[in-house]
C-alpha cells in the first residue's frame, strides 16, 4: 500500500513533468524558473497526499498546484495587478469571428512560423496565455481549465477565444 | 497566402520544450530523497501498532464518515479531544475516538498479559457503564444496545480466554483477575436491573450473568485443588442458575454450611442473606478443598488497593450525596476495614481458606461501592442508595451461619427503583 503510492507518485512524474514544466516555460519565459516550479509541484503534491489528501485525476491536479505556484511566481515579481490585466482589449472582438484561422505568406516556411507564434504566445498576456496554453498545449478542456483555475467552463472558453484572437493580433502586427 | 491552423502551431511550438535528459533524472531524484525523507505514514490498523500508525489508520476509516471534521478537530486539538472522547456515549460524535482509537492505544501499550487482560475487562466494563447511562437516559435505542451488547461480549470472551490461558500458568492471577472482573460484572449487573424494566437490557444482564459464573467456574477452578473423592466441594460460586451442575456443588456446600458447620462466630455481614440467591459459600473444614496460600496473599493486597479506591471516589463525591447515602457508604467502607482486618488475622491464624472468602467478600463490597459511586458520579439520577440495603438489618441478621456477604440482586433491584421513582417525583 505504501509502496504503492510511492511508485504512483514517481509513475505521476515520469508521466506529467515534460508537460508541467513545458507549461511553466510557456508562462514564465524562464527555463530556470520552469524547472524550479515543476519540482515545487511534485514536492506540494506529495506532501497533499503524504496529509491524507485524495487525488482523482493526478494531471488536472498536478497542474492546478503549479498553476497556483506561477499566480505566487507572478505576484511576487509584478505589482501590477492580474485585475487589471484581466481588463479586455475592445479590439480583440472584432477578429472573433475568424476563429482560429491564421493568414501566412506563402513563402514563410514552418520554421519561421513556429518562432513567430511562440514569440506571439510570449507577448500574450498572463491570464490569456495560461488558457491558450492550458488548451490547446496540454489539450485539457475547458470544463478542466476551469477547475483547475477555479473560474467557470463559460468564462474558460471566451477567455480561450480572445486569447486566439488576441495571438493573432499579435501575429498580425 | 496561405491559411494554417493556428492552434495547431501553437501545438507545434510546444513540442520541442521538455526537461532535458539530465535535468529529469536531477529531478526525479531530488523528489525520491524527499519522499523518502516523508514517507507515507499509512499502515494498516493492527491493535500492536505503535501510536502513530493507530492515528492515521484511523484517519484512512473515518475519512469517508465523519472524516473533515474530525480530523481536522483531532489534528487541531489533539490530545484534548482524545481526552474528550474518553467521556462519550455511542452515538455521540467522539464515540468512534474512543472505542477505535483511545482504546485500542491503551491496549497496544499493555505489555504484561495481566495489563492486557485487565484493560479487556476494563473496555467490557465501560461497555456496561455506556449502557447503563444510556439507558437513564432514555437513550438506549436497539442499534446501540446491539453495538454495546456485541463489543461487551468480545471483551469480556477475551477475559475469559486470556484467564484461563494464565491460569494453565499461574494460578493465583488467574483466580485473582477471574475475582476482580466476576465482583465488577455483578455491581454491574446490580446497576442494570434498575432498567430491567421494559427488557431494556435484559439481553445484556444475561450476557454479564453467563460471564459472572463461567468467571465463578474458573475461579474456582484455579484457586482450589479438588480433594480426592470428597463428596462435598466448598464452592464459591454465584449459584444464580441451578441448571448449570458446576453450580449445584455451591448449593450443597451451602447446606452444609448453614445446616451443619458451627460457625466459630458472626465475623461479619454486610447485607442480609437470601437463602434462595446464596452467592459465596466456603468451607474451612480439614477435608476440604485445599487453598494456594498465594492466591490469599494475591487477594489480600487486591482488596486493599480496591478499598483504596472506594475511600478516593467516596472523599470525591462525598459532597453530592445526600446525609444518608454518604453515612451509609462511610459504613460500609468501615465494614469492609474490619472485614479486611479480620481476614488478615484468620490468614495470621492459617485459616486460609475462610481468609480468602473473608478478603473476596471485602473485595466484592468494594468493587461495589466503587462502581455504583462511578455510576453515581456520571449520572444524576443514579445513587448509591441501594448500597445502604440491609445496613439497618445486619445486627439483626447476625446469627453466624454464614460467613461474609453476598450480593443480593432482588433486594437491590427494589430499592433502587422505589430510589429512582422518588427522585423523579422531586
Amino acid at each position: 500500500m505504501k509502496g504503492n503510492r510511492e511508485e504512483e507518485f514517481l509513475a505521476a512524474y515520469n508521466e506529467h513533468s515534460d508537460a508541467l514544466f513545458r507549461h511553466a516555460f510557456f508562462r514564465l519565459s524562464d527555463r530556470e524558473r520552469a524547472y524550479d516550479l515543476t519540482q515545487d509541484t511534485f514536492i506540494k503534491a506529495w506532501d497533499y497526499v503524504r496529509a491524507g489528501g485524495h487525488v482523482k485525476t493526478p494531471k488536472a491536479f498536478l497542474f492546478r498546484v503549479l498553476n497556483n505556484l506561477i499566480i505566487d511566481e507572478y505576484r511576487r515579481s509584478k505589482s501590477e495587478s492580474l485585475d487589471k490585466k484581466l481588463e479586455d482589449n475592445p479590439a480583440i472582438e472584432s477578429m472573433f469571428a475568424e476563429g482560429s484561422v491564421w493568414e501566412v505568406e506563402e513563402e514563410m516556411d514552418e520554421r519561421d512560423a513556429l518562432a513567430k507564434v511562440r514569440g506571439a504566445i510570449e507577448a500574450l498576456s498572463e491570464e490569456y496565455k495560461t488558457v491558450v496554453t492550458l488548451r490547446y498545449v496540454e489539450g485539457f478542456s475547458p470544463k478542466e481549465i476551469a477547475s483547475m483555475l477555479g473560474s467557470t467552463e463559460n468564462a474558460v472558453s471566451v477567455r480561450i477565444h480572445r486569447g486566439v484572437a488576441k495571438l493573432k493580433e499579435n501575429l498580425a502586427t | 497566402m496561405k491559411k494554417i491552423n493556428l492552434t495547431e502551431y501553437i501545438q507545434k511550438t510546444a513540442q520541442d520544450v521538455r526537461l532535458t535528459t539530465d535535468e529529469r533524472e536531477r529531478m526525479k531524484r531530488v523528489l525520491s530523497e524527499y519522499v523518502a525523507m516523508k514517507p507515507l505514514r499509512v499502515a494498516p490498523l493492527d491493535r500492536r501498532a505503535p501510536l502513530s500508525y493507530a492515528l492515521i489508520s484511523f484517519y484512512a476509516f473515518s475519512r469517508k464518515s465523519i472524516a473533515g471534521i474530525l480530523v481536522a478537530v483531532l489534528l487541531f486539538s489533539g490530545a484534548g479531544v482524545s481526552f474528550a472522547a474518553e467521556n462519550a456515549l455511542p452515538g455521540d460524535v467522539l464515540y468512534p475516538i474512543k472505542v477505535q482509537l483511545n482504546e485500542p492505544v491503551v491496549a497496544a501499550l499493555s505489555v504484561s498479559q495481566e495489563s492486557k487482560v485487565l484493560w479487556n475487562a476494563e473496555r467490557a466494563e465501560r461497555r456496561l457503564e455506556e449502557a447503563a447511562l444510556l439507558a437513564s437516559n432514555g437513550a438506549l435505542t436497539e442499534a446501540k444496545k446491539q453495538e454495546l451488547e456485541d463489543r461487551f461480549d468480545r471483551y469480556a470472551e477475551r477475559v475469559i480466554a486470556e484467564v484461563e490461558q494464565i491460569e494453565e500458568s499461574n494460578s493465583s492471577v488467574a483466580v485473582d483477575i477471574a475475582s476482580q472482573f466476576e465482583n465488577k460484572l455483578l455491581a454491574h449487573e446490580t446497576i442494570l436491573s434498575d432498567f430491567e424494566a421494559g427488557d431494556n437490557v435484559k439481553r445484556l444482564k444475561e450476557n454479564v450473568r453467563t460471564r459472572v459464573e463461567r468467571l465463578a467456574f474458573v475461579r474456582e477452578r484455579a484457586g482450589f485443588t479438588p480433594p480426592p473423592a470428597s463428596p462435598v466441594s466448598a464452592s464459591v460460586a454465584i449459584a444464580d442458575v441451578p441448571s448449570v451442575s458446576t453450580f449445584t456443588a455451591s448449593e450443597s456446600a451451602r447446606a452444609l454450611m448453614t445446616e451443619a458447620t458451627p460457625q466459630p462466630a458472626p465475623l461479619m455481614k454486610l447485607e442480609t442473606i437470601d437463602d434462595e440467591q446464596l452467592s459465596i459459600a466456603a468451607s474451612p473444614v480439614a477435608e476440604g478443598p485445599t487453598l494456594n496460600p498465594d492466591i490469599v496473599k494475591r487477594i489480600a493486597h487486591r482488596v486493599v488497593d480496591e478499598l483504596k479506591e472506594s475511600k478516593k471516589l467516596f472523599d470525591r463525591y462525598r459532597v453530592k450525596m445526600d446525609v444518608e447515602t454518604g453515612a451509609s457508604v462511610a459504613e460500609k467502607i468501615r465494614l469492609a476495614e474490619t472485614q479486611i482486618a479480620e481476614a488478615d488475622a484468620a490468614f495470621a491464624a492459617g485459616d486460609s481458606s475462610t481468609a480468602f472468602e473473608m478478603y473476596r467478600n471485602a473485595s466484592a463490597s468494594a468493587t461495589k461501592l466503587t462502581v455504583a459511586m462511578k455510576a453515581f458520579a456520571k449520572s444524576k439520577i443514579r445513587i448509591v442508595k441501594p448500597l445502604n440495603d440491609g445496613q439497618h438489618k445486619t445486627d439483626d441478621d447476625a446469627t453466624g451461619s454464614d460467613i461474609g456477604t453476598r450480593i443480593d440482586d432482588e433486594h437491590e433491584l427494589d430499592k433502587t427503583s422505589s430510589d429512582s421513582k422518588r427522585l423523579s417525583d422531586d
